[in-house]
């Protein structure tokens, strides 16, 4: 009873750590607005979109160990959709962003739904399956740019609408700087706790199984194919949602949102923040883009060369990302003290 | 008598290599059974076929007269048919509970809990250590107990007591005779003194053919079955 | 008349192009289950070469044998350097060899410039076959690179570190406790893949604009080649490249280029549906 027991101690001290964490970091952006001004808010809720992306990816990546090359693409579909379909509802007036939200979910849903059928369903894993993803997020560039009459091309678009919502004679839309940014803030809060919930029991025990050894999950009669198709298709249409948000907070889209740099970005603030912790990759986004624009304002070239630098260290030196040692590293710290 | 697990006309060629010839196997309710044979008489190809992770090039699978031939891997499980990899294949990462809970599928396995599977493996101080950090005994009952939380109506286990002691030996015998009656087990393995201990009914497997069937009794004395293990033929 | 006979020749040349990409890539694959996300650069590397060789007042012809050894150089430190220790880890190797990606991409780029750089073929003109005339250079490219499969199927087959090098690809295991020297196999294999992405560089340089992004163009499509060819297989290699090139030229003339790359994305998916291991798999 005694010695037994410490090891689930020790993990569940482990989780406590970044629920620790993940209270402090969303309490402390919570209070925000009482010290910064309408831009400062601005530029938090925009890379607070950025964790939300990361979050949908660490879904996939960190849960089901499924790494996608085409997230951005997701991405993209929710953007182009507000920016396509926002303008288009006019007519539903506080609720155009709300059709444009619900047009690239459902979108990204679909595409995800049919490749995702016809990759998992034929036993594509890993590498392989990575590889389609990223040429789903080449595909996907390339119509942005191409499809002009649509997309707006190189220039991108402009006007999606604020986020708003109708029901009844009860309207509302959000112009201020504060309730943009606490809505941003509850959309992530809400998805990292549904995550975090729904992850906790049979469903997420399920998944660590299928990522550690599939074929032994079978033999215990999972359907494993399905499970990974539901995480793709979740996954990415949370990647959507962001997108949308992005698009209407920002009212304008440009290729940029669905390249092949942007899906990468999102691989690095991830494993930055730790695979698999859904807190972490979200405070990897803000780690990141902080150095990003301390990198940038030096030589905003040198940036990529940044990034490329650190996927090679990273394999190497931190697999398991560089948020978990530090915290690893503070609980030895505590531990020390404790026992002293 | 109808039987529970069926395995009609089995065959299954890799290119040019014939694996399994028309192998026929039925398994009553309940029924203890081992199958022996050298290395490369096609043991683990039929458990695979059984096991649903192989589709034969021909024959037929059924359990309970349902055809399962076609179906994949996780449907064969769903429909009662549980397995033991040769080599011990867990969920490393997961803890010894964890993997008997992720294997507990559906209503489970009527006659025992989680906790009374784990104190019949003698792994109950063991219940949150990763799997990963057992020692190689307590993985291969730790797979006995996964097959076993799926509450099927056919274990099959590929050499369970691969690179156990001769006391462990021994427990799983019993343990797998105390277990016969609630559920068909049908056992691959290579260690006579264990299929002498079950004594249960055996199949013999010698390049891909059914060579010998019976008590082990009689198989242990039948002439040929002595000449291939002795290397005569 | 003359339109087909253009038709097929666009796709006779695209089909090339995606067979020389493709086919290191398949090589490194197959051996290893190494998927090399900087092959797309090697092809950069190779066209880069071409051009500094022409700016320094050297042949075409000269490029084309300065390139692949360029690329088999590079290839076979990047080899000793990094992939050696990540064949455990396949997607570990994915995002180390795509970080090599943007590092050699931004290197080129912060050396050369973003602006495309010059680079010319051996010769101008065209040439007229059965009344459609067609430039010279690409019937060229046709016949080096399906020269270049035929002496890589003549050496996978006829030569002994094919036969070593097959072995490998079957079962590195058996192949070490025979004596083979795995880990110069794999060396070897992989130099020998980048210098045909080199030489798919010079081959393509004319053709295109040749800056330092450009390898990510064909990074994808060749990697479609493989999944619906088979990887690790030559025959592969050739039956992906019609099916993915040939169906992107005839789209192409029917469909808006967006829309064909969309299209040829999705037949490329389904096919690995109903033919997970490619249509002529190792």
């Amino acid at each position: 009873m005694t010695a037994s027991t410490l090891p689930a101690v020790r993990r569940r001290a482990g989780e406590w750590g970044w629920i620790g964490l993940a209270f402090a970091f969303l309490a402390l952006l919570a209070c925000w607005p009482l010290w910064s001004d309408d831009y400062g808010l601005s530029v938090v809720r925009d890379i607070l979109v950025f964790g939300l992306l990361a979050l949908s990816l660490d879904y996939l990546w960190g849960k089901a160990g499924v790494l996608s090359f085409g997230h951005a693409a997701f991405f993209g579909i929710g953007a182009y959709s507000m920016a396509i379909f926002g303008p288009l509802a006019a007519g539903a007036g506080a609720n155009a962003a709300t059709v444009g939200l619900l047009a690239g979910l459902a979108i990204a849903a679909a595409v995800a739904g049919l490749i995702g059928y016809f990759l998992l369903f034929g036993g594509v894993r890993g590498p392989y399956f990575t590889i389609v993803t990223l040429a789903v997020s080449l595909v996907a560039q390339h119509i942005a740019i191409g499809w002009s009459e649509v997309t707006g091309g190189d220039a991108g678009l402009i006007g999606a609408p604020p986020p708003g919502l109708e029901i009844g004679g009860f309207s509302v839309l959000l112009f201020d700087a504060a309730s943009l940014y606490y809505l941003v803030l509850v959309i992530v809060t809400a998805v990292l706790l549904g995550l975090w919930v729904a992850l906790r029991g049979r469903y997420g025990r399920a998944l660590a199984a299928i990522q550690d050894n599939e074929l032994r999950a079978q033999t215990l009669g999972y359907n494993t194919s399905a499970y990974l198709l539901l995480v793709f298709v979740i996954s990415s249409a949370l990647a959507a949602l962001a997108g949308g948000l992005y698009a209407s907070l920002s009212s304008y889209v440009a290729p940029d949102l669905v390249g092949l740099f942007l899906s990468t970005e999102v691989i690095v603030w991830v494993a930055v923040g730790g695979r698999g912790t859904l807190v972490g990759p979200v405070i990897g986004a803000f780690l990141v883009i902080r150095l990003q624009q301390e990198v940038s304002s030096i030589d905003f070239k040198i940036w990529p060369l940044f990034v490329g630098l650190f996927f090679v260290a990273m394999v190497f030196l931190f697999p398991r990302g560089l948020l978990p040692l530090l915290v690893q590293a503070v609980r030895r710290l505590l531990r020390s003290e404790v026992s002293r | 008598m109808t039987a529970l697990l069926q395995g009609e006309k089995l065959s299954m060629r890799f290119g040019g290599i014939v694996a399994l010839r028309e192998v026929d196997l039925a398994v009553a309710a309940g029924e203890l059974r081992c199958i022996i044979g050298p290395n490369g008489a096609g043991k683990s190809t039929l458990f695979n076929i059984l096991a649903g992770t192989l589709r034969p090039t021909g024959g037929h699978v059924r359990l309970e007269g349902r055809e399962l031939n076609g179906l994949p891997v996780h449907a064969f499980a769903r429909a009662g048919i549980s397995r033991k990899f040769q080599v011990p294949s867990l969920f490393g990462s997961l803890t010894v509970a964890d993997n008997l809970a992720v294997a507990e599928h559906g209503p489970g396995p009527s006659w025992t809990t989680r906790d009374e599977l784990l104190a019949l493996l003698g792994l109950e101080r063991q219940a949150s250590v990763p799997a990963a950090a057992l020692a190689h005994g307590q993985k291969q009952w730790l797979e006995i107990g996964m097959a076993l939380m799926a509450g099927p109506k056919v274990l099959l286990l590929d050499e369970p007591t691969a690179g156990l002691t001769a006391e462990e030996t021994l427990k799983t015998a019993r343990l797998l005779q105390s277990l016969a009656g609630r559920m068909a087990i049908v056992v691959i393995e290579h260690d006579m003194a264990f299929v002498r201990a079950l004594a249960c009914p055996t199949l013999v497997l010698h390049q891909g053919r059914v060579i010998a069937q019976g008590p082990f009794g009689e198989i242990e004395r039948d002439h040929t079955v002595r000449d291939i293990y002795l290397g005569r033929h | 008349m003359q339109d087909v006979v253009s038709l097929v020749l666009n796709a006779l040349t695209l089909i090339s192009i995606l067979m020389i990409v493709a086919l290191g890539l398949a090589i490194v694959f197959g051996l290893m289950n190494i998927i090399n996300m900087a092959h797309g650069e090697f092809v950069t590397l190779g066209a880069f070469t071409l051009s500094l060789v022409q700016s320094l007042g050297g042949s075409y012809w000269m490029a084309l044998v300065i390139a692949p050894l360029v690329g088999a150089t590079l290839g076979a430190i990047l080899e000793r350097g990094l992939i050696r220790f990540l064949y455990a880890r396949p997607l570990a190797a994915i995002l180390a060899t795509w970080g090599v990606s943007l590092i050699v991409q931004q290197v080129l780029q912060l050396t050369f410039g973003a602006a495309p750089i010059a680079a010319s073929g051996p010769f101008e003109g065209s040439v007229k076959i059965l009344g459609a005339s067609y430039p010279a250079y690409r019937l060229l490219l046709i016949a080096l690179a399906f020269a270049t499969v035929a002496f890589v199927i003549w050496v996978m087959k006829r030569t002994r570190f094919g036969l070593d090098l097959r072995a490998v690809i079957q079962s590195r295991e058996i192949a070490q406790t025979l004596g083979i020297d795995a880990g110069r196999i794999a060396t070897l294999a992989f130099a020998g893949g980048t210098a045909i992405a080199a030489l798919a560089g010079v081959l393509v340089a004319p053709l295109t604009k040749v800056i330092a992004l450009m390898g990510a163009n064909y990074l994808a499509p060749s990697f479609f080649v493989v999944i619906v060819g088979g990887a690790g297989s030559l025959p592969g290699v050739i039956a992906g490249s019609t099916v993915v090139g040939g169906l992107e030229t005839v789209l192409n003339y029917q469909v808006p280029v967006t829309l064909s790359q969309a299209l040829v994305l999705i037949t490329a998916v389904i096919i690995v549906r109903f033919r997970p291991r490619g249509l002529i798999p190792a």
